[in-house]
């Protein structure tokens, strides 16, 4: 490397939140990344200043976009503000004050992510470590329904797989790696165990192993397609091991049985541990969806899909969720920040999305700006803007600012936005 | 089924607009016992019909169980997605109903 080195940079592209990258930078832009993943570089490399801010596919000034922004939000009766899984706790902090203002729905990508799981939370608890202790603990990593070498590609050298840790110091050699799956996943190839489950059978799959864990007879010679010795191998792999860590997934929270397959995984782990140390943690995807939950939480006691129409928030998954809403055709008006829901919903809610008025506020132009009647650029964070995301295991990290795009911050743009909106609510309420 | 794949995560980064994204995530996988049953040469076109829409993406060879089919997360899959969240805000991205059949022409 010749320019100037940034080191400890945090990667803000997926949960992982990997913080040991280092970043050269010369003439002030990025000229080359180290010891990210291949995402994560492309991430950095792409990072440029983007167009001008734009109403109706027109370029605009960023004052026009956000009168016009605040004119759609103002004029909307049950809007929905939607993302929040790419920006800094700060920003997330203001998108949910100006739903307050709004009255509007407030979700994240959370609700069509691990919202199960959260919702399993609820009721079970999480029995869970932090990654720095299960990279130096665990004996045993069971991936339930979750594909990091896809997903999170350091997530193996950084904190489970292949990691030496205090008590791992073999790294690969001092852990036993399970994989269920329905089916043989780029990580499953790493394992030494791979139960290949029948799709939609995991529910199935949980309670037998509860009943193997408690020594209870299982009818059956194959339930969930597997065989029930190997259900009892890891069993007892689960029984014996010194410190067990499961990492679960997708394959969980979207199949058949949504919360209620998580219910039933972390009454397991739970149970596990009247024999051993065991814990669960959640495979998050989006840089900072962890962060939205804790942030969403800690403003209004509820964890995504809230609803401030009644004055005050309130919570229900299937009513106030970002899929429901759009799918049901209830929302008139739709601020995305930090999601692409053109690209990620499914296209019943796309159709819908596209037949209201939509502020979109991102660093790149995504499908979603495709549709957007406004749309304003913003400094893609942890590259050209600082703040604070929360990693998979709910540590929050500093983003640093590497490099400045001449653009505003996420929160930067909410802020003034809020102001603009605001003081516009006060000026109707001083004319009656 | 939708999944996530290296590939696309990378092409994410250089724009969903470029060929390598639009690409990716309109690549239907399958089992080869299926796609002898259904006589679909590899790289061979299919048109994937749920109760919420229709498509016709390219076609692969995979390492999956009869009967399973797989799409990369994104616009294409999406058409396909049932909406309903059962109350859960969490639609059917993994077990949206779909009927398969080869596609010539198109």
């Amino acid at each position: 490397m010749r320019g100037v080195v940034v080191g400890d940079v945090v990667c803000t592209f997926c949960g992982s939140l990997c913080d040991d990258l280092e970043v050269e930078l010369e003439g002030g832009s990025i000229r080359g990344v180290r010891r990210a993943c291949a995402v994560g570089r492309a991430k950095f490399l792409a990072a440029r200043d983007t167009a001008s801010p734009s109403i109706n596919g027109q370029p605009a000034s960023p004052e026009a976009a956000l009168e016009e922004a605040a004119r759609l939000l103002l004029r909307a009766g049950y809007p929905l503000i939607y993302g929040l899984s790419t920006i800094p706790a700060e920003a997330q902090k203001e998108a949910i004050a100006l739903a307050e203002l709004l009255g509007a729905n407030i979700d994240s990508t959370s609700s069509h992510c691990h919202g199960p799981s959260t919702m399993a939370r609820q009721q079970t608890g999480l029995p869970t470590c932090s990654l720095g202790e299960a990279k130096n603990r665990a004996d045993l990593v069971v991936f339930w329904g979750s594909n990091p070498a896809e997903s999170s590609p350091r997530h193996f050298v950084r904190y489970s797989v292949g990691a030496r840790g205090l008590l791992t110091p073999q790294g690969r050699k001092d852990r036993t790696v399970v994989v269920v799956d329905v089916r043989p996943t780029a990580t499953a190839r790493l394992a030494d165990e791979f139960l290949q489950i029948a799709p939609g059978q995991d529910y199935e799959a949980l309670t037998v192993l509860r009943a193997l864990v408690k020594g209870v007879a299982v009818e059956g010679r194959h339930p969930a397609g597997v065989p029930v010795e190997r259900w009892a191998r890891l069993a007892e792999l689960m029984k014996k091991c010194r410190y067990g860590a499961v990492f679960f997934g997708m394959g969980l929270t979207m199949s058949r049985g949504r919360e209620a397959n998580l219910e039933l995984l972390l009454t397991l782990v739970k149970e596990l541990n009247a024999y051993t140390r065991f814990h669960a943690l959640p495979m998050r995807g989006h840089g900072n969806v962890a962060g939205s939950e804790n942030v969403l939480a800690w403003q209004t006691g509820f964890p995504f899909g809230v609803n401030f129409s009644a004055g005050y928030p309130r919570f229900n998954p299937g009513e106030f969720t970002a899929v429901d809403l759009l799918a049901r055709g209830e929302v008139d008006a739709c601020l995305v920040i930090g999601a692409d829901p053109a690209a990620h919903l499914p296209g019943t809610c796309v159709r819908h999305l596209a037949s209201i008025p939509v502020i979109v506020i991102d660093p790149h132009p995504n499908l979603t700006a495709s549709l957007a009647r406004v749309t304003i650029p913003v400094a893609p964070a942890g590259v050209a803007a600082a703040g604070t995301f929360y990693r998979m295991d709910n540590v929050p990290l500093r983003a640093k600012k590497l490099v400045d795009l001449g653009l505003p911050s996420d929160e930067e743009v909410l802020r003034r936005l809020r102001e603009r909106i605001a003081r516009a609510e006060d000026r109707q309420r001083s004319h009656y | 089924m939708t999944v996530r794949s290296l590939k696309q995560g990378v092409s994410v980064a250089r724009g969903k607009q470029a060929p390598e994204y639009q690409e990716t995530v309109a690549v239907l996988e399958m089992a080869r016992e299926d796609m002898g049953r259904l006589g679909i040469a590899p790289g061979g076109r299919v048109r994937v019909r749920s109760l919420h829409g229709e498509i016709v993406v390219a076609c692969r060879e995979a390492d999956l169980p009869g009967g399973l089919f797989c799409l990369a997360m994104g616009p294409v899959a999406n058409r396909l997605v049932d909406p309903d969240t059962g109350g859960s805000g969490m639609p059917a991205f993994k077990s949206t109903a779909v009927s398969v059949e080869p596609c010539t022409g198109e």
